[in-house]
């Protein structure tokens, strides 16, 4: 039919058009990203050609690696795509990813281990192993932060499934017997070589998904009740250790800001909390948030946002971050990965940073060694803080009463810690950890190599 | 390499259906697509098809 | 392969042209030898020897074959070209490298539809696109695409995430764990996962054949039909005369017909239709639950050629759809769990003997989140779209507004499914064992 005809030859043209547009615009090596802010990580390098590459095909097989993964315009396109799954149901709470069976919390605490340290394995029994879901057993991980305001590699820990209620995301938790127990062996451990010398802290942060949703919703999940775990691992303790019971104190907060939206992490305010109760714990004198400097960034779509791939639920309203900083005349300093050292400010200015990248206002974000003086403290009183990004919002506020204040990232820095604490005599020694760390076998084990 | 996967998309399959459109007899099309099919076999393939081409053109007079 | 089937061909036509049968069945044999020998070494030796093994300790080494992708395609593609040159019914190609081309293209090389030599014989040297042609093929493309992209890969993550991931699965070292993962599973999780998983492969691979005929037809080429909405038969037999026809119809001609199909009196057909739904499975892939799943089959066919068939045609069709579905979505479960131990924590968990409960909270929002999806998903597999289509442009004043619609789909389609697959790194493709 001559009226077909046209319209043939216009579809055929249009379709002509529009894939050798796109297809054009895919051969633009310029156009294609690097780096992907919201995954955190550097996207495939165009693979180098060598012989033995082109005969065992992967030569071939890592440039369609390349020409997906840098496509033009991903995060566009991805964002796009995240929208057009909103259609796909009623979405008024989400789970993201594979959520996964906790083990059995016991109720009466394990008597603590003599001696040796947990001989427990590598392996998880709590974790799956698929790639593509987001469960965590191990970390990925980019570039060291530049002291550069523009390009940030912040650690990410993928995590374990997200469940998005409205407009926020908690994070789903299963125990793991096997894991906790290999934290705890390694905490006693940890007392014993530093019994005389240091006083050993243990803080385990409770995460949003029991604090702030209320208990009888949180009952039907497939989540494990984050207290009765803390309590385990608290009651499982060598005496000479002090647990900071921060659970009961976060709960009564629980309508304030004390965790964010769309990140996995606590606020400076929640880790303010926390540091009132460690502070009574210790009988000093907590600094107020009134004596504190304010600074707020807002703009912030954290690791729910890139782990859940963009949810659009999580856009409706973007975090802010809030941070205070401790009067006195404090200077930072940290070492990152390469082992050079670099001034910072305690609280740096972010207001220009990616908007996945804000939490790292605290401490400069997460570096292998930091080190925190107060000028106006000379009682040589000093501590230690072992800790992965949960510290960071926490760590500040320490600086108002400790002259030195030493961090460490498990994660990123390697030596012995008891070691450590001698050479620098260093009174205090803090374990702070989110429950999920507890959970991991990978973190948990690199915190054993470290206490040796 | 496998339909649903952006390489094909946008680099295989517009240089083979611009190829074949720029061809004009039906024995350039069909070399055409032959060569395009053995590039796209998987494995090891790829290089294969540089030692064929180089087989094909030492035979001389080749029954084609 | 195809050299020496290309070789073998030519030796059968001469066998033929001379009047000398002999020569020509030397020809067929050899062929014969060659193909199935290679489909063999590559893609059973493993399975047989794994099987060997467990029988009798011995080989006690398994050896690990690399499999070469779509050899049952293309290896069956040259069976059937060898086997039609020794009937008579197309002759043999004399230029290896056209021959090479036909069973090398790749719009079906890896997944289908086996196309036979003599389809395409005459287009070969001989063919154009008419505008509607490309037209036409375009939009089959695009549309195959999309249900790629956008249906086929999602319902592939809800059944991993209802049930178990392939990979997961499929790894025999953390059989364990999967149990234990697929024990606490809630029933209508796997019911859903398993529908999911059913929707997947067909979406899946109905999608592939639909870019195959595509672009074949953008150049000339017609491939014939390899789905014609099989979810909607309403017997077995009828299923496999609609799902993934060209394999069905392969199996038809050159072994259940040589065999002698139905003419040999009634254990004669139920042993023919026995050889043939064994190799059914048994090509799937090379493990002991493709081979189950082809014989489950096999009952149901034999019972419905006995008396089943009749009586499916006389009750209200809805009975007859319900009983299909039910027996093809048991299949799927079959197909997709290699591990029997899996299979049974599966089906038993369906009916709650795991002591799962019936449904968990996140389920439910699973299911919510999801619920449109599966509507789509469902359409998908139904002809509504294509039939709405039919109406639209046949009709008067819809025909315009249709065909204006119709000349963005392909486009709109073509971006859609972009930005589904960036950034996704979940694309499989399930016939790659093939």
């Amino acid at each position: 039919m001559k009226k077909n005809h046209s319209f043939d030859a216009r579809k055929i043209l249009l379709f002509t058009i529009s894939l050798g547009l796109l297809s054009i615009a895919s051969w633009i090596v310029p156009l294609r990203p690097t780096y992907s802010e919201f995954e955190k990580r550097e996207l495939t390098k165009f693979p180098t050609f060598s012989i033995q590459a082109l005969s065992d095909g992967s030569y071939f097989d890592n440039i369609d690696l390349w020409f997906s993964d840098t496509f033009p315009f991903r995060d566009a396109l991805i964002t796009g795509n995240s929208y057009l799954k909103k259609l796909y149901g009623i979405q008024p709470v989400q789970v993201s990813g594979d959520v996964e069976e906790g083990d059995a919390i016991p109720s009466a605490p394990m008597q603590p281990p003599v001696s040796s340290q947990a001989t427990s394995s590598e392996t998880d029994n709590g974790l799956s192993s698929t790639p593509e879901e987001t469960a965590s057993s191990s970390q990925t991980s980019s570039e060291s932060p530049a002291p550069e305001i523009d390009v940030t590699g912040e650690v990410t820990q993928s995590l374990g499934a997200v469940l998005i209620v409205g407009d926020s995301g908690y994070e789903y938790y299963n125990f793991s017997r096997e894991v906790a127990d290999q934290y705890i062996g390694m905490l006693n451990h940890t007392a014993q070589k530093l019994e005389g010398s240091a006083q050993v802290y243990d803080m385990v942060v409770p995460t949003s998904m029991d604090i702030i949703l209320p208990e009888s919703f949180r009952q039907n999940l497939n989540t494990s009740s984050q207290k009765d775990a803390i309590a385990y691992i608290s009651g499982s303790l060598s005496p000479s250790i002090q647990s900071v019971p921060i659970y009961d104190t976060l709960k009564a907060h629980a309508d304030e800001y004390i965790y964010f939206r769309t990140d996995h992490h606590w606020t400076a305010l929640g880790a303010y909390y926390a540091y009132r109760s460690f502070a009574e714990l210790k009988g000093i004198s907590p600094v107020e948030l009134s004596q504190c400097e304010r600074k707020e960034f807002s703009g912030f779509l954290g690791a729910f946002y890139s782990d859940t791939n963009k949810n659009p639920a999580l856009t409706q309203n973007p975090d802010t971050v809030v941070a205070y900083v401790p009067p006195g005349t404090i200077k930072m300093q940290y070492t990152d990965r390469e082992g050079n050292t670099f001034d910072w400010p305690l609280i740096s200015d972010v207001s220009n940073w990616a908007a996945s990248s804000k939490y790292s206002t605290f401490i400069g974000g997460d570096n292998p060694y930091t080190v925190i003086q107060n000028a106006d403290l000379t009682d040589g009183s000093s501590c230690l803080v072992i800790k992965e990004s949960f510290g960071n919002a926490f760590i500040p506020y320490l600086a108002a009463n400790y002259q030195t204040v030493h961090v460490i990232d498990y994660r990123y820095w390697n030596g012995n810690i008891p070691e450590f604490v001698n050479s620098n005599n260093i009174q205090d020694v803090l374990f702070l950890n989110n429950v999920s760390a507890t959970r991991n076998a990978s973190l948990v084990g690199k915190m054993e190599s470290l206490t040796k | 390499m496998v339909f649903s996967n952006l390489f094909f998309l946008f680099v295989f399959l517009p240089l083979n259906l611009l190829c074949y459109s720029l061809a004009k007899t039906i024995r350039t099309r069909n070399i055409i697509m032959l060569m395009f099919s053995l590039f796209f076999m998987p494995g090891e393939n790829q290089y294969m098809y540089f030692f064929w081409l180089e087989w094909r053109l030492q035979i001389g007079s080749s029954p084609v | 392969m195809a050299l020496a089937d290309w070789f073998f061909a030519r030796l059968i036509q001469k066998g033929r042209d001379d009047g000398k049968m002999s020569l020509s069945k030397v020809g067929l044999i050899g062929a014969l030898i060659v193909s199935l020998g290679l489909l063999g070494t590559f893609k059973y030796t493993g399975f047989l020897a794994e099987t060997f093994h467990q029988l009798t300790g011995f080989p006690s080494v398994i050896p690990q074959i690399a499999l070469p992708i779509g050899i049952s395609f293309y290896t069956f593609q040259l069976i059937s070209y060898v086997v039609d040159v020794y009937r008579g019914e197309v002759e043999a190609q004399k230029k290896f490298w056209l021959l090479l081309m036909y069973v090398s293209l790749f719009h079906q090389c890896i997944a289908g539809p086996i196309v036979r030599y003599q389809d395409v014989s005459r287009k070969i040297l001989c063919r154009k696109a008419s505008r509607e042609e490309i037209s036409r093929g375009i939009s089959r493309f695009c549309t195959g695409l999309a249900k790629k992209a956008l249906l086929a890969n999602s319902c592939g993550a809800l059944a991993d995430t209802l049930l178990l991931s392939d990979a997961v699965a499929s790894n025999a070292a953390s059989l364990s764990q999967n149990l234990a993962t697929l024990q606490a599973r809630p029933v209508l999780s796997l019911w859903l996962g398993v529908l999911a998983f059913m929707f997947q492969i067909y979406l899946d691979f109905s999608a592939y054949s639909d870019m195959a005929i595509g672009m074949g037809l953008m150049i000339g080429f017609h491939y014939k039909e390899n789905f014609n909405y099989p979810y909607l038969s309403r017997s077995v037999s009828e299923f496999w005369r609609r799902w993934h026809i060209s394999l069905g119809s392969f199996f038809r001609d050159y072994v259940y017909i040589p065999l002698g199909g139905n003419r040999r009196g009634l254990p004669r057909t139920i042993a023919n239709l026995f050889i043939v739904w064994f190799l059914t499975g048994l090509w799937h892939g090379a493990s002991w639950n493709f081979v189950l799943w082809g014989l489950y089959f096999f009952v149901f066919i034999a019972v419905e050629r006995l008396f089943l068939g009749k009586l499916l045609e006389r009750i209200p069709a809805v009975f007859s759809h319900l009983y299909l579905l039910i027996i093809v979505f048991f299949g799927w479960a079959i197909f997709r769990f290699r591990q029997p131990v899996l299979l049974n924590t599966v089906l038993g968990g369906m009916f709650g003997a795991n002591g799962n409960p019936l449904t968990s909270f996140e389920f439910n929002t699973i299911f919510l989140n999801h619920i449109f999806f599966l509507l789509a998903a469902a359409i998908a597999t139904t002809p509504l779209l294509k039939k709405l289509g039919e109406r639209c442009s046949n009709g008067l004043r819809t025909a315009y507004v249709y065909n204006t619609v119709q000349l963005f789909v392909p486009p709109l389609l073509l971006l859609l499914s972009t930005a589904a697959l960036v950034g996704n790194s979940y694309n499989p493709f399930l016939y790659f064992q093939f």
